[in-house]
């Protein structure tokens, strides 16, 4: 079966593919909370991506949690949300998913899933609708919840949605895939809905985590070791020699901090062509598990690129000089968004398999089932599911009066619009 | 069960019987819903509703919503209170036959254009977790009325009930989606 028929198919513009860049998402509160989280890292990150795009045409980011980016707009100058907006506008910045967070897909309810990626894709559309396309996330972006449930694709689907990627399934599950190819694959939400429930898939084995070689900032010990004249440990004992079937190798960014800049010194021609061997080592192992020659490499990790200055203009170096000797190196790398990726796999037209099953429970190891927080803090959920009914019955009873008095309403009707004027139900099944 | 529900939730707006309750204006009721449903999308995060979080995270989260929720039920009175005035007011006007609900109904509002025409706006949702196409039927102010949905294509459409001003439209063009919506426009014709 083809992936792209139903979903990738869908008027994509021609994308001229060079290099990728993509990114992680930040929690919305789980070692410290929301508002911690935003004032340590995220009000940081989000403005020095900003920086670090603006101008450099090449480097590409992509943002997840919009409940972040609410939070961080509201801080900003005209000139700054001018150009988040403008890099937003020309593709440089993708909007990924689009929900107020990238929610679990256990223990969450379908009124909330659908209510939590309402509020993010309506406030994205309030601030950035006037761009047309780029405004409408594409793409999810499920890569750190606990299992994956086919509730998503049914959604995400029906939200023309192009593709979605994760990287929690169960580990020998996911080493079977490997060998066959099937890290790819369309992915059927529901039987009943058929083949409009049908998503194409990505997995990551490797996680949202890149080679901490490669993440120069947040006083990494790894990166350390990257330093003055590179001398990159491991590389020694790499091979160095490439198989030719990796043409094009795409490299994904991902948004992360540097706590201290280390400002890896890149200037030695021998040190970094050591650099990009480690890299192109990296990348050649993980494409050997995919169906085409594209790889997508998501760089970045946990609240990462808070220096994302550094954090680019070391890359751009490696980079530069894999590109700069495709022959040796036999890889052609660049940043690139996931929607970029997307497209130009459905260029390709590769068929993949299709599969129709849940991926619970998670499984990280051989005693490590992640079954624990199906039932964990108990009576918070039940908390949860209360508030659920409160809102329920306070948000949906209430017609909005003003608004049939309002002249100023758009159209199309934006979502919360709709949504407060569903009691216009006219079918009797409510 | 629905009137099981009202007839409680009127005894509740009693004077002296009920709960007592202060209308609360729209505009503040929306901001915190708005709030709430925001809080809500963060309590859907992998490490909240999961569990998965440090005592102190958890703690910030149960402040959230606790306040939030409690916007939320102070707003719910005050939803009955217009419900059960809504139902009363469209009986009303039903009986009377008089225009019901010129500000907030099951009638649609008419727009005037700036060119000098009028249209209406309907929405019609299907909250099923399947398609579905059937007849339904929209209060309108209007006899003459020529109806599009939101792709400019014309729905059949006819008047039921001149009298009661009720529009009937028929053989709607498309089904709608599960979970999904189509917007209807009335125009005079």
């Amino acid at each position: 079966m083809r992936y792209g028929t139903a979903h990738l198919a869908l008027s994509l513009c021609p994308v001229e593919l060079t290099c990728r860049s993509l990114a992680r998402c930040s929690d919305p509160g789980w070692l410290r909370t929301f508002e911690e989280y935003y004032l340590s890292d995220v009000s940081h990150i989000i403005t020095s991506i900003t920086n670090a795009l603006d101008g450099n045409a090449s480097r590409r980011f992509g943002w997840v949690e919009v409940s972040y980016l609410e939070r961080w707009w509201r801080d900003q100058s005209s000139d700054m949300r001018a150009k988040f907006t403008r890099l937003v506008a020309n593709g440089q910045l993708e909007l990924l998913m689009g929900g107020w967070v990238s929610s679990d897909e256990a223990t969450s309810n379908y009124m909330q899933v659908v209510n939590q990626m309402t509020e993010g894709h309506r406030w994205l559309q309030e601030h950035f609708g006037s761009l047309g396309r780029v405004s409408r996330p594409r793409v999810g972006w499920q890569i750190d919840v606990f299992g994956l449930s086919k509730v998503y694709p049914a959604l995400f689907s029906q939200m023309c949605f192009d593709a979605n990627a994760a990287w929690r399934i169960s580990e020998p599950e996911m080493r079977d895939y490997m060998p066959l190819h099937e890290l790819e694959f369309v992915w059927r939400g529901s039987e009943s809905i058929g083949p409009a429930s049908e998503l194409l898939m990505l997995l990551l084995p490797w996680g949202y985590e890149a080679p901490k070689e490669f993440l120069w900032e947040n006083n990494n010990a790894a990166a350390v070791r990257l330093t003055g004249d590179i001398e990159v440990k491991n590389v020694r004992n790499r091979p160095h020699c490439l198989p030719a079937c990796l043409p094009a190798c795409l490299l994904c960014v991902s948004h992360s901090l540097s706590r201290c800049s280390l400002s890896l010194s890149l200037s030695l021609s021998l040190s970094l062509a050591q650099a990009a061997r480690m890299l192109v080592n990296n990348l050649r192992d993980r494409a050997n598990s995919y169906n085409t020659k594209q790889l997508l490499f998501p760089w970045g990790h946990d609240f990462r690129f808070k220096d994302a200055a550094t954090m680019f203009s070391n890359m751009d170096r490696i980079i530069n000089e894999v590109n700069s000797n495709i022959a040796q190196y036999g890889v052609k790398l660049r940043y690139a968004t996931p929607v970029e990726y997307f497209d130009q796999l459905n260029r390709l037209n590769v068929a993949f398999p299709t599969k129709n099953k849940d991926f619970f429970p998670y499984h990280a190891g051989p005693v490590n089932w992640w079954t624990g927080y199906y039932t964990s803090r108990p009576a918070f959920k039940k908390m949860l599911r209360d508030a659920d009914h409160i809102q329920r019955v306070a948000e949906v009873r209430e017609p909005p009066r003003e608004h049939f008095h309002c002249e100023t309403i758009t159209w199309p009707l934006t979502s919360v619009y709709l949504h407060r004027h569903w009691y216009f139900v006219a079918m009797d099944d409510r | 069960m629905y009137v099981l529900a009202k007839a409680r939730a009127k005894s509740y707006l009693t004077p002296g019987k009920g709960i007592e309750y202060t209308p609360i204006p729209w505009k503040s009721a929306f901001t915190e819903l708005e709030q709430l449903r925001r809080t809500q999308g963060i309590m859907q995060h992998h490490d909240a509703i999961t569990g998965t979080m440090r005592a102190q995270v958890l703690a910030d989260y149960i402040s959230m919503v606790s306040t939030d929720v409690a916007h939320a039920e102070g707003i719910v009175p005050s939803m009955v209170a217009v419900m059960m005035a809504k139902a009363a007011r469209l009986r009303q006007a039903f009986e009377s036959n008089a225009s019901p609900l010129p500000s907030y109904s099951l009638t649609p509002a008419w727009k005037t254009q700036p060119d000098g025409s009028k249209h209406m706006v309907a929405v019609l949702y299907n909250p099923l977790a399947w398609s579905s196409k059937r007849i339904v039927t929209v209060t309108v102010q209007e006899a003459r009325i020529r109806v599009v949905d939101n792709n400019g294509d014309e729905v059949p459409s006819q008047v039921r009930d001149a009298t009661r001003r009720l529009l009937h439209m028929r053989d709607v063009a498309r089904e709608v989606w599960w979970c999904s919506w189509m917007v209807f426009v009335g125009a005079c014709a």
